[in-house]
């Protein structure tokens, strides 16, 4: 009988206990309609949330809560998420997973929005809106576009006093300098990151390849310039003029050029505010745009706010995106530097963010844009392309077996996705 | 008398609800709808279709499961030996009595309750190629820098070496506690009949530290069967030396969360629980042979 006693009382004291910490917190949101905002970038945090600060202000009653997962498990744990029902009602959302998550009606459309003027289609890019549009039904609100530009240190430059890369640099200018960067230093002139867009995906559109065709349907590296691109890279992996796989696996190019290891690289716009974040470097590097081979291309890529469709607060979610969309939002996330706005007029703004930078170096190549390449299974056939140019830039396979080899099996995911 | 019985099961039964209840929904039943997602051609968003065996013929002519079931193997052999060797090793030598006893089996025990996170950042840095502290310390001696983790030669074995060191703690103390149960008197029985350290070690020590070595034996094939994070956080998808260093559940990682083919993805997990029964049970049936109780 004690024993029962003992422990009736020690239940209830636990109930007690846990009954305390739930009602602490019910409180605090029992009012307030919250929306979860799911992103990847923690550098763009303090200036999404000074947005958002805004936001409630203007709309008491509504609290935003922002969810930085690092980009490499960015995707596992949405998808996870969105299994189990429990999506964040406002996620962002990019080119590789749209339709993904388009087809399995996971995001709500927000036509209605371009319907009643709240968002103007005409003041984002056309490639973007085009992007983000599925079944005739705008799906995402434009937030910013990347792109790719060329990265160099000026300190190694002016002591080896070779002329800067500029606007009117070829590919030939750009590797010979790198050779001689080479053959001065010892340490490399120029690294490659080897991860597709910032990298090779560049280089072949400006060998005037295609990694996809435009219609999605088949695979690009039957072309010729295709072929040539990926030949050339494995030239400069031979000839050591840049650093080979293995290097970049243990340092990032993003890494060397901040340790000024290597003197150029390309960075995408995202790195920005990394490197000017860096009290080595910010003040001894500028950029050009990418360097011209058989045309000016560079990959454009942009994110958008995506909103769940299961989400409680539809009517909400829809005002933040509005918000996020306006020109104001833009202005905002265009002055940090951060990342370049997809609102046209917003970008002026974003090149004059760094005054001892040429960020024209970007915004050059977007009239030159080429479309991100994916499909509706973009993660498949990335894997089988990654598998098989490690193999060249491993020397296991020449260029031109590997590209049938991609293009055969590449062919295969895209029809089955019909 | 029978009523008390009744009542006596039934707290009992009470007292261990929580924990039956817990691990019927987080392990029991996951483990039978696995078995039958196996079956199913489960992708993204939790649609899925019966499609009998299809999974697992497709695993058999995958060479990349050969792969991956290559390299689990090399790691197991290396990692158990070589782990349990040094594990007691320590613990015997922490067993004895020397100056700053407790501060050492702390050291010893940390790496075990560190995040093995942290762990793989740490060691990524350590054998970085151009920055890491191992390659420093090798120019001493007039090697050259080399990058372990991403050279398909050594990645695998650079992984090994730290979870050997990780692992260290945990069967530290487990063999400790048995090592703490061996009688004095056998030693000293032993030591009047003129036997050294050594000759004491191999027929005292090891055969009464027989059942924690059985245990610790066990678990650890179990646990390097299933090496998942350190790999993962140590050698990512775009290292050259993915391939050679790519464990059974790191396919099964890339299959289920980044290609979305999960009911493939089931298929391998299967597969994985029946090697690891069958060792289990090889184990068990030596422990027979092996063990002195």
């Amino acid at each position: 009988m004690k024993k029962i006693i003992l422990s009736l009382l020690s239940l209830g004291l636990l109930t007690s206990l846990t009954g305390c910490g739930s009602d602490e917190k019910t409180t605090s949101s029992n009012k307030d309609k919250v929306l979860k905002l799911a992103l990847w970038d923690a550098n763009q945090k303090p200036v999404i949330e000074s947005m958002i600060s805004n936001f409630e202000k203007e709309n008491p009653g509504v609290k935003v809560v922002v969810e930085i997962t690092p980009f490499s498990q960015y995707w596992t744990k949405l998808e996870t998420a969105a299994t189990g029902g429990q999506l964040q009602d406002i996620f962002w959302i990019n080119a590789p997973n749209f339709t993904k998550y388009a087809k399995a009606n996971m995001i709500l459309p927000i036509q209605d929005l371009v319907d009643n003027k709240s968002i103007n289609k005409d003041s984002f890019p056309e490639g973007m809106i085009k992007m983000y549009t599925y079944d005739n039904k705008l799906m995402a609100a434009p937030k910013d576009i990347d792109t790719t530009a060329l990265w160099y240190n000026k300190e190694i430059f002016d002591s080896l006093k070779l002329q800067y890369p500029n606007d009117n640099w070829t590919w030939n200018d750009m590797v010979t300098t790198a050779k001689e960067i080479k053959n001065k230093t010892g340490n490399y002139g120029l690294a490659l990151g080897f991860a597709g867009q910032e990298d090779y995906y560049e280089i072949i559109s400006q060998f005037g390849g295609r990694v996809i065709s435009p219609d999605k349907k088949t695979s690009g590296f039957s072309d010729p310039n295709t072929i040539a691109a990926v030949k050339e890279i494995k030239e400069l992996l031979d000839e050591k003029v840049i650093p080979s796989l293995g290097e970049i696996a243990d340092t990032r190019s993003s890494d060397l050029f901040q340790s000024q290891k290597v003197a150029m690289t390309y960075s995408g716009s995202w790195m920005v505010k990394q490197y000017m974040k860096n009290e080595i470097i910010k003040d001894k590097v500028d950029l050009a745009k990418l360097p011209l081979k058989t045309k000016d291309a560079a990959i454009i890529h942009g994110l958008g706010y995506a909103i769940y469709s299961q989400t409680k607060h539809p009517e909400e979610a829809k005002k933040l995106v509005t918000y996020l969309s306006s020109k104001d939002s833009h202005d905002t996330q265009a002055k940090s530097g951060i990342v370049i706005p997809a609102y046209i007029e917003s970008q002026e703004i974003w090149t004059e963010s760094y005054p001892n930078l040429n960020l024209h170096g970007y915004s050059k190549m977007l009239p030159n844009g080429i479309e991100y390449p994916a499909s509706l299974n973009t993660g498949k056939w990335e894997d089988v392309m990654n598998e098989y140019l490690n193999k060249v830039w491993m020397g296991e396979l020449t260029p031109e077996k590997a590209c049938e080899i991609i293009n055969e099996k590449m062919n295969a995911i895209l029809k089955e996705e019909v | 008398m029978r009523k008390d019985k009744f009542q006596n099961s039934m707290w009992a039964y009470l007292m261990i609800a929580p924990l039956v209840i817990g691990i019927g929904i987080f392990y029991i039943f996951p483990f039978f709808q696995n078995l039958y997602f196996s079956l199913t051609n489960l992708g993204a968003f939790g649609q899925f279709k019966y499609i009998g065996f299809k999974n697992y013929e497709k695993l058999m002519y995958d060479p990349k499961m050969y792969q991956a079931l290559k390299n689990t193997f090399v790691y197991v052999l290396f990692s158990v030996p070589l782990g349990i060797t040094c594990s007691t090793l320590v613990a015997t030598m922490l067993n004895s009595k020397i100056k700053g006893l407790t501060i050492y089996r702390v050291l010893y025990f940390l790496p075990a309750v560190t995040m093995p996170t942290a762990i793989a950042m740490v060691w990524r840095w350590m054998y970085n190629k151009e920055f890491g502290l191992l390659n420093q310390f090798l120019n001493n001696f007039g090697f050259e820098s080399r990058a372990w983790l991403s050279d398909p030669q050594t990645a695998l074995y650079a992984v090994i070496v730290v979870a050997i060191w990780s692992n260290i703690g945990y069967n530290m103390v487990i063999l400790l506690a048995g090592l703490q149960g061996i009688p004095k008197m056998y030693y000293e029985a032993a030591k009047i009949d003129g036997a050294g350290p050594v000759t004491c070690f191999f027929k005292i020590t090891l055969p009464l530290l027989s059942p924690s070595l059985f245990f610790v034996t066990v678990m650890s094939f179990i646990n390097s069967f299933q090496i998942f994070d350190l790999v993962f956080m140590m050698v990512n998808r775009t290292n050259p030396a993915f391939e050679s260093s790519m464990t059974i559940v790191y396919f099964f990682y890339t299959n289920a969360f980044q290609m979305s083919e999960r009911g493939y993805a089931a298929a391998i997990a299967v597969v994985l629980f029946i090697i690891i029964m069958a060792f289990t049970w090889i184990q068990l049936k030596l422990q027979k042979k092996l063990v002195n109780y």
